[in-house]
């Protein structure tokens, strides 16, 4: 089965009026969209203010997305789009000016310091990074090598068993429990 | 609950069957304890890939929402105003159409039943204005009938004879305001005919031959 089929039928039914369904994929590429918007746009609250106006525009757009592309690749645009606009109301002189779209995941962006207006947030986006490291570290071997070949290196189940030489069924379980103990420690500090 | 963690963990690879997959997105969409968990799996993966921002805010999906919502709020809103001003617009307007219409079609019919000529011969239409033949009534006229009517009589001062072949009136042409009164009659019974054209005036004239 080839990747981003869920994202295609979460389309599919956002198109056909279900908004849950882009619910789902605004959490799934919302700090994507952040990091992408934070390459052209120092401020951290006009950065989330672009993010959320590049899906509310997603979303108003979708009835146009015909799935030739990636829907990640289509939001990308838009989100590049929508930061590139911002800046050009705001008449800012900027490298990330004439940053092509498509350089702009690989772009360093303007240096200087970032503008938190929350720093509860900062606070905690830092502990759930520790925690979850912390929780990966603590893992049992086999789960920790399965799930880094899934999440970071990206290979399939069928590869994982190949280098893991175990059942594909094995793969699975075992990708589940890693993530499921490292979600014990997790959700505490979300709910 | 093990068993749904399970399916969203799947889920997330994307290794599942079809029929599998859409079941499991479906109740994904129910449940948001569920969807809470796969959010949750997708940040073990971005945290593992340096993909996790500075900053979390960790009500980001919300607040897009609450804006798209917004957004649809105002749309429907301007929708239904200028559907509403329209629809208004056209309800005040029918009955003043309607009115105008029908004033229309009186002053018409005045005017050509002042000013129509009657032709020997001709026949009557259903939409006709006030068909009467003026020769016949030149006939009815000098003809000596001899008619019997009620005491009670719309013509006032018209003179009847009773005959042999049952009743008939006998119209005296000149008398005095006979012809407002034949008028005002027209005007009175001045109906509207259903055609395909809408409204069209027609009046039933009774008729007064001397024949029946």
């Amino acid at each position: 089965m080839g990747t981003n089929l869920l994202d295609a039928e979460l389309v599919k039914r956002t198109q056909e009026g279900d908004s849950k369904a882009f619910d789902i994929l605004v959490q799934k590429y919302q700090h994507k969209v952040i990091n992408l918007v934070g390459r052209f746009v120092n401020d951290h609250s006009e950065c989330q203010d672009i993010a959320q106006d590049s899906f509310v525009k997603a979303y108003r757009a979708i009835g146009n997305f015909r799935g030739e592309s990636q829907f990640y690749t289509w939001l990308y645009r838009i989100a590049a789009n929508t930061a590139k606009n911002y800046l050009a109301s705001r008449s800012r002189k900027s490298p990330a000016y004439t940053v092509e779209v498509e350089d702009a995941e690989h772009f360093e962006g303007e240096s200087g310091l970032k503008e938190y207006t929350t720093p509860e947030n900062l606070m905690l986006t830092e502990e759930i990074k520790k925690t979850i490291f912390k929780a990966i570290e603590a893992l049992p071997e086999d789960l920790k090598s399965a799930i880094t070949l899934r999440e970071i290196e990206g290979l399939s189940y069928e590869e994982i068993a190949d280098v893991m030489d175990c059942p594909i069924g094995t793969v699975r379980s075992r990708i589940f429990r890693a993530r499921d103990s490292i979600d014990k420690e997790l959700r505490p500090l979300l709910e | 609950m093990n068993d749904d963690k399970q399916k969203i963990s799947h889920l997330l690879d994307e290794y599942s069957s079809d029929y599998f997959e859409k079941k499991a997105i479906d109740d994904l969409l129910d449940d948001v304890n569920q969807q809470y968990c796969l959010s949750r799996y997708q940040m073990i993966g971005q945290a593992m890939r340096h993909e996790l921002p500075d900053e979390i805010n960790t009500g980001f999906s919300q607040e897009v929402m609450s804006k798209i919502r917004q957004t649809e709020t105002l749309m429907e809103l301007d929708m239904g105003q200028k559907k509403a001003h329209s629809t208004w617009r056209w309800e005040f307007l029918k009955p003043l159409a309607g009115m105008a219409v029908a004033a229309s079609v009186a002053i018409v019919s005045i005017t050509l039943w002042q000013s129509v000529s009657f032709t020997p011969g001709s026949s009557a239409s259903d939409v006709s204005f006030a068909s009467v033949e003026q020769q016949k009534i030149e006939q009815l006229v000098n003809r000596p009938i001899q008619v019997a009517v009620p005491a009670s009589t719309s013509l006032g001062n018209a003179k009847l004879n009773r005959i042999n072949k049952g009743m008939h009136w006998k119209v005296i042409r000149d008398a005095p305001g006979l012809e407002r009164k034949l008028n005002a009659y027209l005007i009175n019974h001045t109906e509207y005919s259903k055609s395909m054209q809408g409204l069209i005036p027609q009046a039933r004239v009774a008729g007064y031959g001397a024949e029946k």
